[in-house]
């Protein structure tokens, strides 16, 4: 019963993200960016697909990352805003289940996105004549998609804490400069003091290393790059589920103690 | 439509009319490609230098990038090594071999072609070069994601050498000879019209594949940037390698008409990169001061094959008597140029 709650939640939120334009426009954008990065034949040579695999990569994980973003960060505020919460909650439904229910939809927009933009890459590549790797693109897809459940269920999380308007930017800064992060805690650990040093391991064990979830640069080198191993795709597995249920069960504690 | 939207695309309209001018490709020069002196000439708008920055910036990081694609991927912090990717390095070393030309009078029949400098003992990087690879390096170089012993990050750092391209130090260093580096170097000349080691470099790269279209790419370089004596070195080096082509099994004959006409286009490319170079170069005493800024090493390297350049292909082509005094005049503003001074020394 709850299962098929759940389901009808998430059928709600794809219904919505049909309905709204914004999302159209961020998937057709990336698929013309993919299509048209594809044709691009630098000096008239055939034979270079690096760049192609290099930028189609992080626009599809840019794109679907966006639309993620937004999805997620707007489901309880738009709830709330038009007021079509109170009648859900008014009938036998657990919020935990809401909320399940929601992330679910939107994880779902978030595989299919990113299953649109994978197929026009693989197409691309071929066009090419690029070699796909298609263990090493499994492996990068199979990340990317735990990555997008990790990023919506912190939105989830900021959009019970913020406004619309700053989740979606704390949750878009958030993407964007997890990456920095990793370099610049390296490079910044030798030199700082005990306090500096004490601040820069909360955050890398707190916050989901969102650059542990990108196998892009190995794909687009792959005549040198094996796949990963299989342990270690089931270690990265486990860090996403954790920190997924820990952002989702903050949001479900938030918000049963939120007065409707 | 609305009044408010009329109102819109108005303010838009209006905001493209006025930033266009700040972003003519002519009007700002920055980043890595120019001089702090350079720049100061140019620059002289706010808004210009806002997006002329954010275009220079962009054309730097495409050409940090060209450096992770010749490492399969493997991120190393900046360091000394990086300068065997430019052109400079690759100007020295075909100067090299003309440099055993003086040594010896046969030389330019030889045929020593880029394949066979790269076996040099001194070459361990093998970067910018064909088909080298899992070349030992003389020193240890540090990657961006640092390795066990000094990664704080324990299983977060260990996840992450085994996500990311990575490799442990004192491994051997494995070097791409692909040439998938050319479309990063069309879109840093995109980005930056200004940014002449993008060019260099990229003519470079694009020749393995295709001699035409890295002519082209340097010509329009040099329509950008008219006053670049690099380029011009470049184009220069372009007849050269064109010449050896020509020959058979690489050899160079000046006797052979073929051969003599597109030598005779590279002589003219070294002296007016000659020229041009000896406008701009500071003096002697400026370039030997080492915390000066005007002057870079790889410019002096340039300069120095250029001129070189002019006067050994002005003895073999031209006229041994102007080469002579072409190697005079240029040793009077590069006393140090010892390859001028020894071909000062042998006389026509």
């Amino acid at each position: 019963m709850k299962f098929r709650q759940m389901l009808l939640i998430a059928r709600g939120v794809w219904l919505e993200a049909i309905r709204r334009k914004e999302i159209y426009m961020i998937v057709v954008i990336s698929c013309l960016l993919l299509v048209g990065l594809g044709q691009v034949r630098f000096f008239g040579l055939e034979s270079l697909s690096k760049f192609y695999r290099e930028t189609a990569l992080h626009v599809m994980s840019l794109a679907t990352a966006f639309t993620v973003i937004v999805l997620a960060s707007r489901q309880l505020p738009r709830e709330f805003e038009t007021r079509s919460i109170y009648p859900l909650l008014a009938r036998p439904l657990h919020r935990g289940t809401f909320i399940l229910g929601k992330l679910l939809g939107v994880w779902a927009a978030a595989v299919f996105c990113f299953g649109l933009f994978l197929i026009i890459y693989m197409m691309g590549c071929l066009s090419m004549g690029a070699p796909l790797y298609p263990m090493l693109l499994l492996q990068h897809s199979v990340l990317q998609v735990e990555l997008f459940l990790v990023l919506a269920s912190f939105c989830f999380l900021l959009s019970i804490l913020v406004n619309l308007d700053a989740a979606i930017t704390l949750g878009s800064l958030f993407y964007l400069l997890s990456t920095a992060w990793a370099t610049l805690s390296s490079q910044m650990y030798e030199p700082a003091g005990a306090l500096l040093r004490g601040v820069i391991l909360v955050f890398t064990w707190l916050l989901p290393q969102f650059m542990l979830f990108d196998l892009s640069e190995k794909n687009v080198h792959g005549e040198v790059w094996g796949p990963v191993s299989w342990w270690v795709l089931g270690q990265l597995t486990v860090y996403a589920l954790i920190f997924s249920a820990g952002y989702i069960l903050i949001t479900v504690a938030l918000f049963q103690r939120r007065k409707l | 439509m609305k009044k408010g939207e009329y109102i819109k695309v108005l303010g838009l309209w209006l905001l493209v009319a006025l930033i266009s001018p700040q972003v003519k490709p002519r009007r700002y020069e920055g980043g890595l490609s120019k001089n702090i002196q350079a720049k100061e000439e140019m620059n002289h708008s706010a808004l210009g230098i806002v997006l002329g920055e954010f275009r220079t910036s962009l054309s730097d990081m495409f050409y940090m990038q060209t450096e992770n694609f010749l490492h399969y991927g493997v991120a190393f912090v900046p360091h000394e090594h990086e300068k065997h990717s430019e052109a400079s390095e690759m100007v020295s070393e075909w100067t090299e071999v003309d440099d055993e030309a003086g040594e010896d009078e046969h030389a330019m029949h030889e045929g020593h072609d880029h394949e066979h400098i790269v076996d040099h003992d001194e070459d361990v990087h093998g970067e910018g070069h064909e088909g080298h690879e899992g070349h030992g390096h003389e020193h240890e170089e540090l990657t961006v994601i640092p390795s066990a012993e000094h990664d704080f990050r324990a299983w977060v750092g260990e996840m992450h050498r085994a996500i990311k391209p990575w490799q442990a130090p004192g491994e051997a260093h494995r070097v791409a000879s692909d040439a998938e580096v050319v479309p990063l170097f069309r879109m840093m000349t995109l980005a930056d019209p200004h940014y002449v080691k993008g060019y260099q470099v990229g003519a470079y790269w694009i020749q393995q594949l295709d001699a035409e279209a890295a002519s082209k790419f340097l010509a329009e370089g040099l329509q950008n940037n008219p006053d670049s004596f690099e380029l011009y070195l470049m184009r220069g080096m372009l007849h050269l390698k064109q010449a050896r082509s020509l020959g058979e099994k690489g050899q160079i004959n000046e006797d052979n008409v073929e051969q003599r006409a597109v030598l005779l286009k590279a002589k003219a490319d070294f002296q007016k990169s000659a020229a041009l170079m000896l406008q701009v170069r500071p003096a002697q005493e400026i370039v030997d001061d080492e915390d000066q800024i005007l002057w870079s090493e790889v410019q002096e390297t340039d300069a120095m094959a250029a001129t070189h350049l002019s006067v050994l292909l002005e003895q073999r082509v031209g006229d041994p008597e102007q080469a002579k005094r072409l190697a005079k005049e240029y040793s009077a503003a590069m006393p140090d140029h010892k390859k001028l001074t020894k071909l000062l020394q042998e006389g026509p």
